[in-house]
């Protein structure tokens, strides 16, 4: 910029000085010569006049030398050169075809202005007829404009140099004036600016700017919050890779999986934090080939499905890698628990089945001996009851499963339940020798009769199933009226502590070998938990190898029974 | 802006992991087929071989290249040279989880297997092999040592077996082919210790430049 002010003064210095000598150099021109004509004109008359009738060649050659500036030549009529003050004028031409010669003859005066041989000056020529006839003429040389301005050449450039400097000094001054308050500008408020009147526009335009970015920045910080708050917050694990595999982000969840701390992986390769096989190759398989992969992963005790999405804009060239973790510790649970159910299911109505069949085969080919057709048909009876039995308890179940409301929902006396089942099940424990009690005062709870009923009568027989000879089982009720308390104990065998956790669990059974000599189908107590859980009641179990075995049912207190609530056990 | 040397030499490091990788799940799988009987997975860790090997050229050229076109000196030297000498121990892995793997194919061994400690020395040489692959992937000096260290472990273990398979033969001369193989197994475990060793001991000298104790270039 500097640069540019300091040429465009210098130009203009240059510009002026030189139109100033041009006019003064003409102006000067002019005068110089209309003084040398006018010279040469007055020396012209003063010497025709002084020139006696005939003249004298000493007079010329006197007044030639007097001034040696101009040329003196007399001039015969004929043209013939009689004297010259210059040249010999036996050696010039005829004059008579010079043109201020013809003028003189015919006029008396005449006056021509030529180039002389040399450039830059110019020869004024006077010619006048002297009264004999003879013609005077005087010559005289004057500067041409060219040679004027040759002389101030000079000058001029002596001139030029400290307006050079002066040029310089001005520009750097003049741009400073022009670039200091652009450098003092407050960009934050540029309104609020004091400067020269010339900027206002600049300085309006950069505030309406600086306001539509101010907007711009907040609607992306905007969006940046709202997807940081969704990715912070979600529950499966986040990675943004590049095409390179190297980490860009990492929300929680995904750090916590891979034990990181989100800032001190940016830009690290993805396969430092984890290499193992399935998700290397998912990972590549994306960034290579851009095709979805996906890898399970087990981490800390806990499953994880990773899906590598691969980013790619317009088909082109795959540009990142999106990551996904997702837990699946629960599904994976609860797909093998259906795997174990129905493996159990199949094992125990196959059982059955498989001596039922067999009893059948021997009666069919007569292999029995007539005496044994009666235990034979008995054994099968039993077994078929068994079956029976267990695919009741698993329609039970089932229908428990679905079930999410009470069917039946009224007040229940727990006393009256409780003697119910002590009746419903007094011939069994007789037949085991085993006494039934009922303790405690009657509490009121709400509730499905037959389906509480169901429950109490689960838990005693298991109480007396596995109890010992001339044992006891005992209901007792508990607890005050806002939260009442079944409690059903034996003296029994007991649960050792390891499996305690896991009764409850379909088919589960402590001591596989026992299950047919008792007779049960392994879902009692499973049953029994799903009727609690409808009531929104806890169940939960103490026991004591040998002691025997408590299972407590608290019901909810009526304050807590709000809907919805989950009665998990 | 990074330069084109580093991001070649980033490279380099990204497919020294994979590769890393590679081996570790080659001799996991091969070892779970020692172990549990699986031949499928015995047959994933033989085709693991071939993609090592291929991985190993991989890593040799574009170590070549950096070495000729970059001419690195010091630090990025010893990486690039360390790496060199690492992919050669990752591919003797890689060789030996296959060896292994075709002798699970070939006779059943997991029922004598269970019987003496060559599932420890599995473990034991997979934990170095990780750890060693971790100790380049970290930077860590102190992991690499314990890798060194850890050698001693498997090769006790290795006598272990030895003795062990040695005690079988007398009670019962006429078992055959079994202890046999499952005395080859046990040394190609044991190398693959050593291998790791030799992994963990180029680490420490990427890392500080000295081998072994001796101060190289």
């Amino acid at each position: 910029m500097r640069k540019r002010i300091f040429h465009s003064m210098l130009l203009l210095a240059v510009v002026t000085i030189l139109t100033g000598a041009i006019l003064s150099g003409a102006v000067a021109h002019a005068v110089l010569t209309e003084r040398v004509h006018a010279e040469v004109r007055s020396e012209a008359r003063i010497i025709s006049r002084l020139l006696p009738e005939g003249g004298t060649q000493e007079l010329f050659a006197e007044a030639g030398r007097a001034n040696p500036a101009t040329r003196l030549t007399l001039i015969a009529p004929d043209g013939t050169v009689l004297f010259d003050s210059v040249a010999d004028p036996a050696t010039m031409e005829n004059h008579a075809d010079r043109p201020e010669v013809q003028l003189a003859m015919q006029v008396g005066t005449g006056a021509e202005t030529r180039n002389s041989g040399t450039l830059g000056s110019r020869t004024y020529y006077y010619a006048m007829k002297l009264e004999n006839g003879q013609i005077l003429r005087m010559a005289a040389a004057s500067d041409s404009i060219w040679n004027i301005f040759f002389r101030q050449a000079g000058g001029l450039l002596a001139a030029m140099l400290p307006v050079l400097a002066f040029a310089a000094w001005l520009a750097q001054r003049q741009t400073r004036g022009i670039i200091a308050p652009l450098l003092t500008l407050d960009l934050e408020h540029p309104k609020e600016n004091d400067v020269y009147e010339e900027l206002s526009p600049l300085l309006l335009r950069m505030d309406r700017q600086r306001e539509e970015i101010g907007r711009q920045i907040e609607t992306l910080d905007k969006k940046q919050q709202e997807f940081t708050a969704i990715t912070e917050n979600m529950r499966e694990g986040l990675a943004v890779l590049d095409g390179n595999l190297q980490v860009l982000s990492l929300n929680r969840s995904a750090a916590a999986l891979f034990g990181v701390s989100a800032d001190e992986v940016r830009g690290r390769y993805f396969l430092t934090l984890n290499r193992s096989e399935p998700l290397a190759r998912a990972l590549t398989r994306a960034a290579a080939e851009g095709k979805v992969g996906s890898a399970g992963l087990t981490m800390a005790g806990r499953s994880y499905q990773l899906v590598a999405t691969p980013v790619r804009p317009e088909r082109g060239r795959v540009e990142g890698v999106v990551l996904l973790a997702l837990d699946v510790t629960e599904q994976k649970q609860a797909e093998a628990l259906r795997r174990e159910f129905t493996a159990n299911v199949s094992h125990e109505l196959k059982t059955p089945l498989t001596s039922i069949s067999g009893y059948a085969e021997m009666i069919e080919n007569g292999i029995a001996k007539q005496v044994d057709v009666v235990p034979f048909a008995a054994r099968i009876h039993s077994e078929a009851t068994r079956m029976i039995q267990l695919v009741e308890d698993l329609l039970e179940l089932s229908k428990l499963d679905e079930r999410e409301e009470l069917p039946n929902n009224r007040s229940v006396s727990l006393l009256e339940v409780a003697n119910r089942v002590a009746v419903r099940l007094g011939e069994l424990a007789d037949r085991r020798g085993i006494t039934i009690e009922v303790t405690g005062s009657d509490k009121t709870v709400q509730g499905d009769p037959t389906l509480l009923e169901e429950l109490a009568a689960n838990l005693c027989e298991n109480g007396i199933k596995y109890n010992r000879e001339g044992g006891r089982v005992t209901i007792a009720l508990s607890g005050d009226d806002a939260a009442p308390c079944l409690q059903v104990s034996d003296t029994g065998v007991g649960i050792p502590k390891e499996h305690q956790a896991r009764v409850f669990e379909r088919f589960y059974r402590v001591d596989k070998s026992r299950s047919k000599e008792t007779g049960g189908t392994g879902l009692g107590l499973s049953i029994a938990k799903h009727i609690a859980q409808l009531h929104r009641a806890a169940l939960s179990l103490t026991s004591e190898v040998g002691r025997g075995t408590t299972i407590t049912v608290q019901f909810p207190t009526e304050q807590k029974q709000c809907p919805g609530e989950d009665g998990e056990s | 802006m990074r330069n084109r040397f580093d991001e070649q030499l980033e490279s380099l490091n990204n497919s020294l992991i994979r590769m890393g990788a590679l081996c570790e799940s080659a001799i996991a799988n091969a070892t779970k087929a020692l172990l549990e009987g699986d031949r499928t997975l015995a047959g994933r860790a033989i085709e693991a071989d071939s993609e090592i090997d291929q991985a190993e050229r991989e890593v040799e050229s574009l170590c070549l290249k950096l070495l000729l076109q970059q001419q690195p000196v010091a630090r990025d030297l010893r990486q690039i040279s360390s790496a060199l000498k690492m992919i050669t121990d990752m591919e003797r892995i890689g060789d030996q989880a296959s060896d292994i793997s075709e002798m699970v194919m070939s006779v059943e061994l997991d029922p004598a297997a269970h019987a003496i400690h060559i599932g420890d020395m599995a473990r034991a040489t997979i934990g170095m092999v990780t750890d060693s692959i971790d100790a380049y992937v970290r930077r860590d000096l102190a992991l690499a040592r314990r890798v060194i260290e850890a050698d001693d472990v498997v090769d006790n273990l290795f006598l272990t077996v030895k003795s062990e398979l040695l005690a079988g033969l007398k009670i019962n001369p006429a078992e055959g082919e079994a202890p046999l193989d499952l005395l080859m197994i046990a040394k190609y475990y044991e190398r693959i210790g050593d291998h790791a060793t030799n992994i963990a001991e180029w680490v420490e000298f990427s890392i500080t430049g000295v081998h072994k104790g001796e101060l190289l270039g």
